[in-house]
């Protein structure tokens, strides 16, 4: 349980980075790689420099010295008297020491093989010119360097020593270096390797999943929704596709739950009429003024019925409605007003409701001015509708830069704090059980905000229960696309 | 399909016999005579092996006298590839004794420089010393002997005396007679072995001579009718060797603290000392274990003191 929270936090783009990293170090490694190649060359370069000056020393003193204390292998008792010094050398350099003289006569060889012998080759001979001669690798153990004896005066050379020097402790820091960059490739490899298989497994597996979970909703079950899990990405993504699945179940709920009210409102009239006629048919000898009387009441529940329809086609068209119908222009706002106002004032005063109108600053702007006359027209029907009577209706129109807004404040019975959500829903009553009294179709406030969300405005309401209601419209000045 | 394979293999086989042609004219050329000058290189640090015909096979005094003359004759071989070894220096006279030559240059030849000398001494030793009745050469200068640069004379130099580029041995290789000492099957006493060593890429001799007694010879090899078996643990390494006034210091890996089975112990540690005893300048050995001196080593005390040959666990070897 807690891997799934965590997983909820995790997002693929750490695991890539992950990865990424990873490569760099990968990167880094084959640096040290070239470090170590690096090493391998500069560690005999130092080992070489190193042996030349141990041997320069022997040169010196086998000029201090002469030749002739330095020479192995003779039965002269006055020869051979410094070789310990040669010996010790080799000893320090962990190999093999040999002097050699002008006539590349070796005078003296540690290994006690080859003295007395002449070594002409193109390196003693380059030697003993004077020409600069490299080191070189005997074998994978032991370097050869070549270290000139000059004549003190001249500064010709008059022998050489030849150094065979162990590489033995640069060898086996060469081995270790090796073995530690291989296991660190080993070590980086396997980590990649292990970070990608995790990522695509975990990947693969969340696609999968999801994968059956669409098919699934595709094929109709769409009530299940997807599950929520794995990985940051999938969970938003996830959490997103059932946002959308929820609305359109919303969606589909609301077209049920409006059919069914449709057919539930259509339905009332009808049956009206229909209790009507069937008492005009079953009777006989009805006097002319009860034909009369249940005519125009089955009249007027026509005229009902139209209306609800009318209003529903008008709700419909909205829905469906693209941009383009809106017939936007620059209108003014108080004249709209004061000519609804003027409109209702006939039904208002019916009632003794008061009505003011109150407008602050003369207000311009670029609406669709039928449909926003049919929304406000809503507004203060129901304000003079659910008004006590005897009581008021205060209209007021305001601006500033941006909006514009229009005040309706009744002192009617007011609506209840749980119902102020729902009014501006189609067909609803706070009250069902007098609808047939108030009239009406139940769409004002539906269509009222259908047509304040096509202006890009909206709409408030203030109510308190037995004190009276406040709508607040506010409208963009300028129509926004 | 099958004329395609047809032609391939007639056409490798082809290839096959011009190689092989090519081999066998170049072997029968070395073959002919495979006389040759040492001419010394163009680039002055090496030599020119060039063949030559001798026009006086037989007599070796005139044959000598004729490869000085050629070698000196830098008209005829001064080319792009080589030059003459001997120039401007006299031959006074050319005497054959017993198998040595001795030849006598004249004043000229004192003035040359010690690297000149060195390198002409060797063309024509070299070059002499391959007609067939010459074992060795003697320089001399207006009848005196040659001397070097320590005032000795040079005396007699043979085949032996020269280490040169194109040798199968150079100076960091080498052949030695040794005697290596393997056990006997019940692994209580020690068989001798008489062989050569090689080393090359200057490892020393004692390295070699413990690492060939992990392995045992072959059966054709064999010297004695008894089996040999290896006296050491087949994993021993030896670290190190280093040769010091006739010791030689023998450094070992741990593993020869594990003892042979069949082996008894002295048997391994004379099997090593024994045979390092029969190169020449090593009179001595002393052993360390990963560069400690061990004080004792299983059952053997003293394991840190000098090891002299000890021929006591030696078998007569049984002739073949």
């Amino acid at each position: 349980m807690f891997m799934k929270r965590l997983q909820r936090y995790l997002s693929f783009s750490y695991l890539t980075g992950a990865l990424f990293l990873v490569f760099v170090l990968l990167f880094l490694w084959i640096g040290f790689g070239q470090l170590v190649a690096d090493y391998e060359t500069k560690s005999l370069e130092q080992r070489s420099a190193s042996v030349e000056r141990q041997c320069n020393v022997l040169a010196n003193r086998v000029v201090e010295g002469g030749f002739a204390s330095y020479t192995m292998g003779s039965k002269e008792e006055t020869e051979g008297s410094r070789i310990e010094e040669t010996t010790q050398l080799a000893n320090d350099l962990g190999g093999r020491v040999l002097i050699i003289d002008s006539h590349f006569k070796i005078l003296t060889d540690t290994y006690n093989r080859n003295c007395g012998k002449y070594l002409v080759t193109s390196e003693t001979v380059n030697a003993l010119k004077g020409d600069p001669v490299p080191y070189r690798k005997i074998g994978e153990n032991y370097i050869q360097v070549i270290t000139r004896i000059n004549d003190e005066k001249s500064g010709e050379p008059i022998g050489l020593i030849l150094a065979a020097a162990s590489l033995y402790d640069r060898n086996s820091l060469l081995g270790h270096l090796r073995v530690q960059r291989a296991t660190l490739t080993g070590i980086f490899f396997l980590i990649t390797a292990v970070i990608s298989l995790l990522i695509i497994v975990i990947m693969l597996r969340n696609f999968q999943r999801m994968q059956i979970q669409l098919n699934s909703i595709a094929a109709g079950h769409q009530e299940r929704g997807l599950s929520r899990g794995g990985f940051r990405e999938f969970y938003r993504m996830s959490g997103a596709i059932n946002r959308i699945l929820n609305r359109y179940s919303e969606l589909e709920n609301s077209r049920q739950e409006f059919v069914s009210n449709v057919s539930h409102e259509l339905k009332t009239p009808l049956t009206s009429m229909k209790i009507l006629a069937d008492s005009l048919i079953g009777q006989q000898g009805v006097p002319e003024e009860l034909y009369q009387e249940f005519i125009v009441d089955i009249s007027n529940e026509t005229v009902r019925a139209n209306q609800i329809i009318q209003d529903l086609l008008y709700l419909v068209k909205m829905d469906g409605t693209n941009q383009a119908a809106m017939n936007v222009k620059p209108t003014n706002i108080n004249e709209l007003l004061e000519v609804l106002l003027k409109r209702i004032s006939p039904i208002a005063a019916k009632r003794d409701i008061t009505i003011h109108l109150e407008t602050i600053r003369e207000v311009v702007a670029e609406v669709d001015e039928v449909k926003l006359a049919l929304a406000c027209n809503n507004l203060i029907e129901n304000a003079v509708k659910y008004n006590k009577d005897g009581g008021r209706v205060d209209v007021s129109l305001n601006a500033d830069h941006k909006f514009f807004y229009i005040r309706i404040k009744d002192t009617g019975c007011g609506i209840p704090e749980d119902s102020q959500q729902q009014i501006f829903e189609r067909f609803y009553r706070v009250d069902k059980a007098r609808s047939r009294e108030t009239g009406g179709t139940g769409l004002g406030l539906a269509i009222t905000r259908k047509v304040l969300l096509m202006h890009k405005g909206s709409i408030k309401v203030h109510s308190q229960e037995g004190n009276g209601s406040t709508f607040i419209v506010r409208v963009p000045l300028n129509y926004i696309e | 399909m099958r004329n395609r394979i047809l032609w391939m293999v007639c056409l490798q086989l082809a290839l096959l016999c011009f190689l092989a042609g090519c081999a066998v004219h170049e072997d029968t050329e070395s073959d002919s005579g495979g006389f040759c000058l040492y001419f010394i290189s163009s680039t002055g640090d090496s030599y020119e092996k060039v063949p030559y015909e001798l026009k006086n096979k037989d007599d070796t005094l005139a044959a000598v006298t004729e490869i000085i003359h050629e070698l000196s004759d830098s008209e005829q071989f001064n080319t792009d590839q080589y030059k003459a070894a001997l120039q401007g220096v006299g031959l006074d006279s050319v005497e054959f004794d017993e198998g040595n030559v001795t030849i006598d240059f004249e004043e000229g030849y004192s003035k040359l420089s010690s690297l000149n000398e060195g390198m002409i001494r060797t063309a024509i030793v070299k070059s002499v010393l391959q007609l067939d009745k010459v074992e060795s050469v003697t320089f001399s200068l207006n009848g005196a002997s040659l001397l070097d640069q320590e005032g000795a004379p040079v005396g007699p130099m043979n085949d032996q005396s020269f280490i040169l580029e194109d040798d199968e041995e150079d100076v960091y290789s080498g052949q030695q007679d040794v005697v290596l000492y393997y056990a006997n099957e019940e692994g209580t006493q020690l068989i001798p072995y008489h062989t050569k060593i090689n080393s090359k890429d200057n490892e020393p001799f004692e390295k070699i001579v413990i690492e060939s007694l992990l392995k045992e010879p072959s059966a054709q090899d064999s010297q004695s009718e008894e089996k040999m078996i290896s006296p050491l643990n087949e994993d021993l390494k030896v670290n190190q060797t280093q040769v010091l006034n006739n010791i030689c210091y023998v450094d070992l890996n741990e593993e020869i603290e594990n003892l042979v089975p069949g082996v008894k112990e002295e048997v391994t540690i004379y099997a090593m000392v024994d045979s390092l005893a029969s190169i020449n300048p090593i009179y001595q050995i002393q052993f360390t274990v990963n560069g400690e001196k061990r004080s004792t080593l299983n059952n053997v005390k003293n394991f840190d003191s000098l090891f002299s040959a000890n021929l006591v666990l030696v078998t007569k070897p049984a002739k073949k």
